[in-house]
């Protein structure tokens, strides 16, 4: 087992993933020459075929870094992987704590799966940052956080690229909240509720408005969590009249004050309007962990430009060597 | 039925008030017997909460169809609003489901195809020439493995580069113990 290996075993995975889409593609056209007839291939054709190499792919990302050149010793690896191992297993078992069966269902098998990996991804990430700066630190007395930039600046490619693998196990983490998600959809009067997950949607009013560049109509909706209101949100549709083109304009709510890491994003979007009774239809979602995507698309792109600065200079550390005594000049000879 | 079990046990309880050390005793080893027995009730109860309904049915099957109105979504995630096709089959999936006796998910599907045609099921299904659209990748991903492994072997059993007289690399547990000298020297 070697880095170059882990690169051949990365690069083999993409392609299979290319091929995937590729072949769910053309598989159609196929199945009519074939068959006689065409097939669909959707979502979930690619759901159940991509997850599995993309999660081996997240298995690659996590062991890949910690791979020595040439030939990695089992010693070494069990050094590096213990407790980054132990650290994923925890949070698998805390998501089945936490209410997850990954037995039931496909999709939150995967889910926990794909925790698992991204925990493996943060730890070994997290444990060759402070590894690495202790060791600076020792030799430089400096703390640790410094120590930890000062590796980073030293070999800007290398971390830099820890920093984006980082990042990806963030986004992963902000996809598979995915199973979890939650819709609701209502006609809403004046007060009407719609109840979903922690939160009450009260219909507080709804209006609508012309202008000469659209025509749009809009509900004002109270967000409510544990009796006490949070935010309002205006999901809204528009009529552009010269384009004669409809646009939704869906309210987000990320809910970082109230949940932490275990962010929700709240998603109205104005579905319509019912023609009978004039009152909109609203459609709420309840996407957990979503936000996480933009945070770690944001790392990644932070990652990215630590590894294109140049490298700084190697830390000087003085070292004792003996001196050989000058041979004496002879004197008065 | 936990209630049942516990009260049960409490029932037992105070049943035993008066009676010997040794009787006492047995009780007390029985007691963490029984919250287990408790225990492992209530995570069955809870594990297969949901199983066999409506409601689940009716997301399952509904996403395993495409609305054919041509947005080239999944069934239950059109989001045209007022979509006629959508709304039309998600009627016609709420009636099947309501129709209860035997109508079995593949059946409902039937339905669906015979009305709509093969392209409103979202995916191939996993009979006749349709199975090779399932097996197709994994056997890429088989070959590439394969092809892989046999390419890290070559890798391996490369002939060692030809060295100056007396220079030799060293191998196995010689070189293992240079990387502990070097590990130690530099405290990594």
């Amino acid at each position: 087992m070697s880095r170059e290996s882990s690169f051949l075993f990365n690069n083999l995975l993409l392609l299979v993933v290319c091929f995937t889409i590729l072949w769910g593609t053309f598989f159609p056209i196929l199945s009519e020459f074939v068959q006689g007839h065409k097939v669909t291939v959707g979502p979930p054709f690619f759901n159940r075929v991509a997850i599995p190499v993309a999660l081996l792919l997240l298995l690659l990302t996590a062991v890949g870094p910690l791979l020595a050149w040439r030939k990695t010793s089992v010693e070494s690896l069990k050094r590096n992987f213990l407790f980054p191992a132990i650290g994923s297993v925890a949070v698998g078992g805390m998501m089945i704590l936490f209410g997850v069966r990954p037995w039931e269902d496909p999709s939150y098998f995967y889910a926990t799966m794909a925790a698992i990996l991204s925990a493996l991804v943060i730890f070994t990430v997290i444990s060759e940052f402070v590894r690495g700066g202790r060791v600076i630190a020792g030799k430089t007395q400096q703390n640790l956080l410094s120590a930890m930039i000062h590796l980073c600046h030293r070999n800007t490619r290398r971390y830099g690229g820890y920093i984006v693998h980082f990042g990806v196990a963030l986004v992963i983490i902000g996809i598979l909240g995915t199973p979890f998600n939650r819709e609701v959809e209502k006609e809403m009067g004046f007060g009407d509720k719609i109840n979903i997950g922690p939160y009450t949607l009260i219909c507080q009013s709804f209006t609508q408005d012309d202008n000469p560049n659209y025509a749009n109509e809009w509900a004002i909706i109270n967000v409510f969590r544990g009796g006490k209101q949070i935010t309002t949100m205006y999901p809204e549709r528009r009529f552009y009249k010269a384009s004669q083109q409809p646009q939704t304009l869906p309210r987000i709510y990320p809910s970082f004050r109230e949940d932490l890491f275990l962010v929700t994003d709240v998603y109205l979007v104005y579905e319509g309007k019912n023609e009978t009774t004039g009152r909109p239809i609203i459609k709420a979602h309840l996407n957990p962990l979503v936000p996480w995507i933009w945070i770690g698309l944001i790392i990644m792109v932070f990652g990215t430009i630590v590894a294109l600065v140049p490298n700084a200079a190697a830390v000087q550390v003085a070292a004792t060597t003996p001196v050989r005594a000058p041979a004496q000049v002879g004197a008065g000879d | 039925m936990l209630q049942l079990i516990l009260g049960g046990a409490a029932l037992q309880r105070c049943g035993y008030g008066t009676s010997s050390n040794a009787a006492l005793a047995a009780e007390a080893a029985s007691a963490p017997r029984r919250w287990l027995q408790a225990a492992i009730l209530a995570l069955a109860v809870v594990v297969f909460m949901g199983a066999g309904d409506d409601s689940a049915r009716f997301k399952d099957l509904g996403h395993r169809m495409m609305c054919t109105c041509g947005c080239g979504q999944v069934l239950l995630e059109c989001n045209h609003v007022g979509c006629q096709s959508s709304d039309k089959m998600r009627d016609q999936l709420q009636a099947a489901l309501d129709k209860g006796g035997g109508n079995s998910d593949d059946l409902i599907l039937q339905g669906f195809v015979q009305e709509y045609g093969p392209t409103v099921i979202a995916a191939p299904t996993a009979t006749g020439f349709n199975r090779v659209a399932w097996i197709m990748p994994f056997v890429v991903l088989a070959l590439g493995i394969a092809f892989a492994v046999h390419i890290v072997r070559s890798w391996k059993n490369r002939p060692e580069p030809a060295l100056a007289d007396g220079i030799t690399i060293p191998q196995g547990s010689e070189l293992d113990e240079f990387r502990r000298k070097a590990r130690k020297e530099t405290d990594l």
